[in-house]
């Protein structure tokens, strides 16, 4: 018999986009697993998520220009000035 | 071999999203493969044996043959390819809804337990004397007021299991738009929170083991329960 999940709703949402994207080790995603088939909540969220990230997918058109993503990818990574 | 997967309606895996196929007229489903190596968690048909269902519970059970070779994990069996034998029909609704039920009934005597040690044996006769819910999580919170830590903390679990047996969320949820949790999801989660009531019970009478051997022993209790339910005895 395993012991108790260890992960809480709280760890769930923060690591769900690193779950999607296959990033988390296999302890990590053993016991996001874990805890979302005991959870209602973060199992429905999880649901949601995907919903969100399949309507993103096909509302996305042909893609992205590897120049135009490049672009993106050091737009996002570049800190904003301070606007205060 | 033969193991058993838990899916969500429509043979459709949880974490995988993928639509089993099904037997037919006592023909199993076709075999799902992988490729590559196994790897726990990532690429693998997982399926578990009858003694951790209870971790995994789901709307549908389903009986799950695995090609060898199979990994054994701490995640259960793994494998690079499997088939739907046959549906566990004895698993639905009704058995979901009647395991959240025993499931309450064990959080609530955890807080019978602790009224006990503190003395308070009346008010203990008679919350274990109650067997409707709504009457349960009434008393349990009108006892909890004024409660020493523990005991309320007991009372808390019990009154905590009924609300969730009847698919209420976490406070801190998210959304709010979420789907009512369905029965298996509803029964996953009680289920869950009563052996949680074990362990903390387990840990403040100072039971050998703290909090995880309370938790392992009511999750035990759960699987004999399941088993028992489901005619796979035999199977264990």
């Amino acid at each position: 018999m395993r012991g108790p999940p260890r992960a809480s709703c709280e760890d769930v949402v923060r690591l769900l986009t690193d779950y999607q994207d296959d990033a988390l080790p296999m302890s990590e995603r053993l016991e996001f697993e874990r805890h979302v088939a005991v959870c209602p909540a973060c199992r429905g969220y999880l649901s949601q998520m995907r919903a969100v990230l399949a309507a993103a997918r096909a509302g996305c058109g042909p893609g992205l220009t590897p120049a135009d993503e490049a672009a993106l990818l050091a737009a996002f990574r570049t800190p904003e000035p301070d606007a205060r | 071999m033969i193991a058993f997967k838990f899916l969500t309606p429509g043979a459709v895996g949880l974490f995988s999203r993928l639509s089993w196929p099904v037997p037919d007229d006592g023909v199993p489903g076709a075999w799902v493969e992988v490729e590559g190596p196994l790897e726990v968690c990532r690429n693998g048909i997982h399926a578990c044996g009858p003694g951790d269902l209870i971790d995994w519970i789901d709307a549908e059970l389903w009986r799950v043959e695995l090609g060898e070779p199979v990994m054994e994990s701490e995640a259960g069996f793994v494998a690079s390819r499997g088939r739907l034998v046959s549906r566990v029909e004895r698993w639905h609704d009704g058995a979901a809804r009647a395991l959240a039920g025993a499931c309450v009934l064990r959080a609530r005597d955890r807080a019978v337990e602790a009224l006990e040690r503190g003395g308070r044996r009346a008010e203990a006769g008679d919350l274990r004397r109650l067997e409707a819910h709504p009457a349960i999580a009434d008393r349990a919170q009108a006892l909890a007021r004024g409660a020493s830590p523990e005991i309320a903390g007991q009372l808390g679990f019990a009154a905590d299991a009924v609300a969730m047996s009847r698919g209420a969320m976490p406070d801190s949820t998210i959304l709010a738009t979420l789907a009512p949790p369905s029965a298996a999801a509803i029964a996953a989660n009680v289920a869950f929170t009563a052996a949680r009531a074990a362990g903390r019970a387990h840990e403040v009478a100072g039971r050998a083991g703290g909090f995880d051997a309370g938790y392992a022993t009511e999750r035990v209790w759960q699987r004999d329960w399941l088993l028992s339910r489901l005619d796979l005895a035999r199977a264990a």
